[in-house]
């Protein structure tokens, strides 16, 4: 427990002084100010500044790789600073979520935010003081992207251009087309990539006032499978990198991992059929 | 007591070989890991801190077999580590990054924490700098703040790899002094292709290139050397320019060119057996040895 705080609050401290983030963040909300606060663009705000964080992780391996040879010869061990570091963008995310919410409190209509949504052709107004729904959505869409960047650690280029791939494709495709032109919908339409949708940090956008619940699951099992799948892939490498995990411990971590996957899955799909995003947007 | 066992050793990485049947039995205090780049020395290095697993072999540091997770843990706690290249979170003061590293050691009391950091970074010299953000350190003051994590759990093994590489003059010789100081009480593996500062520092030598040429006293080493007599002096009229010789060092004057070579002298060359002979010069007739 020790060590997982110790790595954590690490972290943590290269997060608060990473100049990136510090530059950016100002930047979104006066773009979001400028563009004018209602929900979608709170929606940017929220997952525009999270994103960032992907770009912050890649720049916090590149430095944990450069002196992972002092850190490897204390009492290092790869599941609990991979553990630290997951906590650490978590609570991260939550706080940039909390900032984004303070400045909505501040910029909004009285601290609520609205949209319009177009439902069977009536609109539809909603108007929120407090968009868990959002908050909710936006978290766990963030952990399956921290967990592919925490696999892809030791290879700088590669995370980045994970990380800026993400961070494009959100602000790019995402947020000024406001729809998902990769993807498409699951209903109309031939779009090679659509079985993306499962993927909830793919297509946050899309059916953003939609119940969050069906977030939470194929997030949390596809971080799961990403992050026991990258230790048992270690395991089975045998690096020098000490692992500290039994193997039985790995193999209930993918079996729940997968019905995590499984049942978020038949969840999703559920919910596909309650929210036609086409008619969202 | 052997601080360091070596049996059988070796390390490849794909098709290149980069150890080989080292076999090595040392007892503890200064000792020094001599060899040209390529060597092997980081290679050995990392194999003695479990940062790489040898391809064959086994290697016990201070009684903990490093192939046993448990015992190579408990290892870990007493072991400070300066890799060849010391890197630190830029951002992080020096104080912050060796109090990291010291809790990582598993030094969880605040306070006993708190005056171990302080003491550590006194004993490197960096007391003025405790706050500074290490990117802004010069080389040879991020060397030393390579030392001050590595000692801030008064640890029982210190392994330092070619930490005088790069300096100036004056921060070398700091340096070599603070080693001196540390090796009084522990086992401290110097890597280093600098000579000099074995000299000044080791009593036992490990030399390697890709295997062990030598490893001992160095005391030993020298009356090896001398009693081969490897090192010669010739004095000639003109310039030699025979590639092949391993000229230590060359002067001239009116009577003509002189120099020190180690091994076999020219042919018809008026060479005399040198007095003395230094570890320069059984370093590269041990260099000679391996290459015949």
């Amino acid at each position: 427990m020790n060590l997982i705080q110790t790595f954590c609050l690490g972290s943590l401290r290269n997060i608060s002084r990473n100049r990136f983030l510090w530059v950016i963040l100002p930047l979104l909300i006066v773009f979001s100010n400028f563009l004018g606060l209602n929900g979608d663009i709170m929606y940017t705000l929220f997952t525009q500044s999270c994103a960032c964080l992907a770009i912050v992780f890649v720049h916090e391996s590149k430095c944990d790789l450069q002196v992972r040879e002092t850190v490897w010869s204390t009492r290092y061990n790869l599941v609990n600073y991979s553990i630290g570091r997951l906590l650490a963008y978590s609570i991260a995310t939550l706080i940039i979520i909390g900032l984004c919410e303070i400045v909505m409190f501040l910029h909004g209509s009285n601290g609520y935010i609205g949209a319009v949504l177009h439902h069977n052709g009536e609109h539809i107004t909603i108007s929120m003081r407090f968009p868990w729904q959002l908050w909710l959505k936006t978290f766990f869409s963030m952990l399956p992207i921290f967990v592919l960047l925490l696999c892809v650690r030791n290879y700088y280029r590669l995370g980045l251009i994970t990380a800026i791939g993400y961070w494009l494709y959100i602000f790019a495709f995402v947020i000024l087309l406001r729809q998902n032109i990769l993807i498409g919908t699951i209903t109309s339409g031939f779009y090679p990539l659509r079985w993306l949708a499962i993927i909830p940090s793919t297509n946050v956008f899309l059916y953003a006032w939609a119940d969050p619940i069906p977030w939470i699951l194929p997030s949390l099992g596809l971080a799961g499978l990403g992050w026991f799948g990258y230790l048992a892939k270690c395991m089975w490498r045998k690096t020098a990198e000490p692992l500290h995990i039994k193997p039985a411990w790995l193999g209930l971590g993918l079996a729940l991992s997968c019905l995590s996957l499984y049942l978020g899955y038949q969840q999703f799909v559920a919910m596909l059929h309650m929210y036609n995003p086409a008619s969202v947007f | 007591m052997s601080l360091i066992q070596l049996e059988n050793i070796s390390k490849h990485y794909g098709k290149y070989q980069a150890l080989e049947q080292l076999n090595v039995q040392l007892e503890g205090g200064m000792i020094g890991l001599l060899g040209p780049n390529g060597a092997g020395k980081t290679t050995l290095i990392r194999v003695l801190t479990g940062f790489l697993q040898p391809s064959q072999g086994r290697a016990s540091l201070a009684g903990c077999d490093l192939a046993q997770p448990e015992q190579l843990a408990q290892l870990r706690q007493q072991l400070g580590y300066v890799p060849q290249h010391p890197a630190f979170y830029p951002t992080w003061t020096c104080s912050e990054f060796v109090d990291y590293i010291a809790q990582l050691k598993g030094m969880h009391a605040a306070t006993e924490r708190k005056a171990a950091v302080e003491r550590s970074i006194q004993y490197v010299g960096l007391s003025d700098h405790a706050n500074k953000a290490t990117r802004q350190l010069s080389g040879g003051m991020q060397r030393r703040l390579g030392i001050a994590q590595a000692i801030v759990n008064d640890p029982k093994v210190l392994i330092v790899d070619e930490p005088t590489a790069g300096l100036d003059p004056e921060e070398r010789l700091r340096f070599r002094h603070l080693l001196a100081g540390l090796g009084n009480q522990r086992l401290v593996i110097f890597s280093t292709h600098i000579v000099e500062d074995i000299v000044q520092t080791c009593r036992q030598v490990i030399m390697l290139k890709k295997t062990i040429l030598y490893a001992g006293g160095l005391n030993e080493l020298l009356e090896q050397a001398r009693a081969a007599q490897v090192s010669w002096e010739i004095t000639s009229p003109t310039p030699l320019y025979d590639q092949q010789l391993a000229i230590v060092s060359s002067s001239n004057d009116e009577q003509g060119y002189h120099y020190r070579i180690v091994g076999q002298p020219p042919a018809g060359s008026n060479a005399k057996p040198a007095s003395s002979v230094g570890l320069e010069e059984a370093y590269l007739w041990m260099m000679q040895q391996a290459s015949a």
